[in-house]
């Protein structure tokens, strides 16, 4: 219980911080997704089943607060999810060392599909200006920074997790 | 029964055609999601809210107090009276333009008789491709699906999904906009596209019709969102190809979207009002 708590106060402090804050910051107003790298800690760490519930109700939140067609988000969180849980078992990949380059996968992916998106929704498909600078953009500056937000995730959880369990330790040994 | 791949394949299968069905179905106007959309506005918008009413009180500190003191608030005063003058200015062209085509309004009543009501832009779409914006206004205080938002200088955008507090608006610049416009000048007719962030073109506008660079494109009232005579832009492109029935005509709309921090909400005019009931 305590950890979708936990995914609840993470995800409303990402959307808020993309949405409120970043817009007021110049050289953040075009920042990536930071909830890529959140869906990439729950791919890394968590369960399947809690994996894709949490995946599912934070996209669902995602395509009620943006412009897009409803279910875009939810097909790019559930995939990319996905795709990461399939390669994990071919690249055995425990380690950071992969994390750059699947964040910027991600944030890749998710772009191509709303530009996409928005493009083919037009009766003269055009993509918009700036978008392939724009993508490289977001694809660099996550491969940089998304590894500190996963890092940074794995030790808010794992720092909670422990903690949770050295209060129930000493509230055992009190009663014993 | 089934092996797991074969019920995974399945699966999978499914949510895929799920998937594309959902963005389908959603890209019509309106969306059948817009019920559902409003949970997680109510849920995000009140801390949109409170940290981007925390960041514009630091930023008031910050520059009306220990940066430029008197400075900031004069010119605070002198952009706000700028805005009502350029509108005022508008008011008139208009004013003048319907008079000269000798239109027999004998019951002509301003179009400020519409009531609005003012919100705060409390948020952002998450996305850079898609162009809304989250307000603090929502069914509470009259707002509707479909309202037309604007600013002292021109059109922003119309409400597109509303909850109990807060709405969600539809910019003019976002690709999915559609705003029937005239040219102020000539009357030519067309439709505003939303483009980027900083452009609009103005669709299906004859290849015959008089369009310059510097004209003002206002909105026609046609189509049943927006009132009639409110500024979009300025027309800053026109390319006539040497076939085709259309011009391209860019636009640069007057209202910096990238600045957008209090809007207003066009509730139903009076005279619409009154017939409704």
């Amino acid at each position: 219980m305590i950890d979708y708590v936990l995914y609840a106060v993470l995800c409303i402090g990402l959307i808020t911080l993309k949405t409120a804050v970043f817009p007021h910051i110049t050289f953040l107003e075009n920042c990536y997704d930071l909830l890529i790298p959140f869906i990439l800690y729950l791919a890394f760490s968590r369960p399947v089943v809690e994996g894709i519930v949490v995946t599912l109700v934070i996209a669902f939140f995602m395509d009620s607060l943006t412009g897009a067609p409803f279910g875009i988000f939810i097909s790019v969180y559930f995939w990319f999810f996905l795709g990461t849980k399939w390669g994990m078992r071919y690249f055995h990949s425990g380690t950071t060392v992969l994390l750059p380059f699947v964040i910027g996968a991600g944030v890749l992916l998710e772009n191509l599909a709303l530009v996409f998106i928005s493009a083919v929704n037009e009766t003269e498909p055009v993509f918009p200006p700036g978008a392939a600078g724009l993508i490289v953009w977001q694809v660099l500056w996550a491969t940089v920074t998304g590894p500190i937000i996963f890092l940074f995730l794995k030790f808010i959880h794992s720092g909670l997790n422990s903690r949770i369990e050295e209060a129930y330790a000493n509230r055992d040994g009190e009663v014993l | 029964m089934f092996s797991r791949r074969i019920v995974y394949a399945v699966g999978g299968f499914f949510f895929i055609a799920f998937c594309i069905i959902l963005i389908i179905v959603s890209s019509r106007q309106p969306s059948p999601m817009e019920k559902a959309e409003r949970v997680p506005i109510s849920i995000i918008a009140p801390f949109q809210h409170i940290v981007t009413g925390t960041i514009r009180f630091a930023e008031d500190i910050w520059f009306h107090y220990f940066y430029l003191v008197s400075a900031a608030k004069e010119n605070d005063h002198l952009k706000k009276a700028l805005n009502q003058s350029v509108e005022r200015h508008n008011r008139y062209i208009e004013t003048e333009l319907t008079n000269e085509r000798l239109r027999s309004f004998l019951e002509f009543k301003k179009k400020t008789t519409s009531k609005v009501v003012a919100a705060e832009v409390v948020g952002r779409d998450p996305s850079p491709w898609f162009k809304t914006i989250i307000i603090d206004k929502g069914t509470t205080d009259n707002i509707k699906q479909g309202l037309p938002v604007v600013v002292a200088k021109g059109v922003a955008g119309q409400v597109m999904s509303v909850s109990s507090g807060y709405s969600k608006v539809l910019l003019i610049t976002d690709r999915n906009s559609a705003v029937d416009a005239l040219v102020q000048r000539s009357r030519a007719r067309g439709i505003i596209k939303g483009f980027s962030s900083d452009r609009c073109f103005f669709q299906y506008v004859l290849r015959k019709n008089d369009v310059k660079v510097g004209d003002t494109v206002v909105t026609s009232g046609l189509d049943g969102v927006y009132p009639k005579g409110l500024r979009i832009g300025r027309v800053s492109g026109v390319v006539r190809r040497n076939s085709g029935m259309f011009q391209k005509v860019e636009v640069t709309p007057y209202v910096d979207f990238e600045k957008l921090e209090e809007v207003m909400v066009v509730l139903a005019s009076v005279e619409k009002e009154q017939a409704e009931e």
